[in-house]
């Protein structure tokens, strides 16, 4: 089933104003109607939480509502209906979108991808021992230099039983799992990107059901470095990073959201196909980055010299 | 020993080990009910606690999640929900009343921040915790 990813996420929220400062400080696009876009026009939506246009909520406000799915084909789009409705209640919608819970309790939809083409520069390193990817003159940065989530990364899930949940995607929306957290749970790939990962769940008590983080692609790590620098700058606390995953390779930096969950940047993903095996190892600090640090406010070798005399 | 304030204006009362204190702000600065206000009364670089005025007094508790240890506001001084009356960890969305501390939903419910004992004098907002209390940190 040649579903990408995750197009839009929509959110029911109990201070539409602040969700909307928070998203548009973040770097996303506001639309209108409660639209927030990368890039290519994936997007995050936020509504008040009595809307009468969301589905039904699992928890209180602020909270995740609809995970819309974009797929590549109209014929993708009757494999999940026709998928999905052996065993629960099927919605068409416009444009022959698809609707219905996972197995969780998560609704969501299906639908032909809105991501639109776009080009982006690259960072390009010059790395002794091998080709330079900047030649001479040309700088890597400029203190304006733009930095602007790019298309919708991934979102994570607490899930009450990550093994039936993982069944789902992998067994009926064709899913493959890329990595594992012993316990704790798997990295999921759909069959229409090479991304390490679009979901990531989580096995929590049930009460905790929700989302745990989604994260928008940025350019690269420094991108990541120089967004998440702007971000706090403004006032946003950081929950964990910077720092680079060992799973996915992503870079990461995340903050905690007005949205009932973190948002996070990330940059600089592996890419997979079929052929690859996934790999197994228990959670903890030491398997989930490669390094982690704290950011701190710009500081300058200068100033009086230290008491006790010159160096 | 002098309390380590920079408050302009802040009285230093000298340090009984009977009845500590740590000024935080004259309580005339703290906004009105329906908002909280972070404060880093050791200059540990972040806010580690926040105050808030309900309709009966002032609160202050600890910042610092019983999930998981972490700050609960997304941005400065952001630490309530929409409608000001309860206070939420912008960490995994715990749900806390705001006169208790009482964590009513999210994945610490039954747990409770800490709230910290507080002195009102002379028009100045206290803790009643010395400043090297790690409770501050």
């Amino acid at each position: 089933m040649n579903i990408i990813g995750p197009d839009a996420l929509v959110f029911g929220v109990d201070d539409v104003d602040a969700c909307s400062q928070y998203l548009t400080d973040y770097g996303l696009q506001p639309t209108g109607d409660g639209r927030f876009e990368a890039l290519d026009g994936t997007c995050v939506i936020i509504r008040a939480d009595d809307d009468p246009r969301l589905p039904p909520a699992i928890g209180p406000a602020p909270s995740i509502r609809e995970i819309v799915y974009g797929v590549g084909d109209a014929a993708a789009l009757e494999a999940i209906a026709a998928e999905l409705s052996k065993d629960r209640e099927v919605r068409r919608g416009e444009g022959g979108s698809v609707h219905a819970d996972d197995d969780s309790g998560f609704h969501l939809s299906f639908a032909l991808t809105t991501r639109r083409p776009y080009t982006a520069p690259a960072d390009l390193t010059n790395a002794p021992g091998h080709p330079p990817q900047r030649g001479p003159n040309l700088l890597g940065i400029n203190w304006d230099m733009k930095v602007e989530p790019r298309t919708l990364s991934h979102v994570v899930l607490f899930v009450p039983n990550m093994e039936q949940a993982e069944a789902f995607y992998v067994n009926r929306l064709g899913f493959r799992l890329t990595d594992k957290f012993i316990g704790v749970g798997p990295f999921l790939r759909p069959a229409g990107t090479e991304d390490h990962h679009t979901l990531f769940l989580i096995q929590t008590p049930p009460f905790m059901k929700g989302v745990e983080h989604f994260t928008f692609h940025m350019g690269s790590g420094t991108e990541v470095l120089l967004a998440g620098t702007r971000f706090e700058a403004k006032g946003y606390t950081t929950f964990w990073g910077p720092g680079r995953h060992y799973f996915g390779s992503n870079w990461f930096w995340y903050f905690n959201s007005p949205l009932g969950c973190h948002v996070e940047y990330d940059a600089d993903m592996d890419l997979h196909d079929d052929t690859w095996e996934a790999r197994h190892r228990p959670p903890g600090a030491d398997n989930s980055q490669l390094f982690l640090f704290t950011a701190r406010e710009k500081w300058f070798p200068s100033g009086p010299p230290p008491k006790g005399g010159a160096h | 020993m002098p309390v380590p304030s920079d408050i302009p204006g802040a009285p230093a009362p000298g340090q009984d080990p009977d009845s500590p204190r740590t000024p935080l702000c004259a309580l005339d600065t703290l906004p009105p009910v329906g908002q909280a206000r972070g404060f880093d009364p050791v200059k540990s670089g972040r806010d580690t606690v926040f105050a808030l005025r309900r309709s009966d007094g002032v609160r202050v508790y600890r910042n610092h999640c019983p999930h998981q240890g972490v700050p609960l506001e997304y941005r400065k001084d952001r630490f309530l929900s929409g409608d000001g009356q309860r206070i939420l960890c912008y960490a995994h969305g715990a749900h806390f009343e705001a006169d208790t501390g009482l964590c009513t939903d999210g994945p610490c419910r039954g747990m409770s921040l800490a709230s910290l004992p507080l002195v009102i004098e002379d028009g100045w907002l206290y803790l009643a915790v010395a400043p090297d209390s790690p409770l501050l940190r």
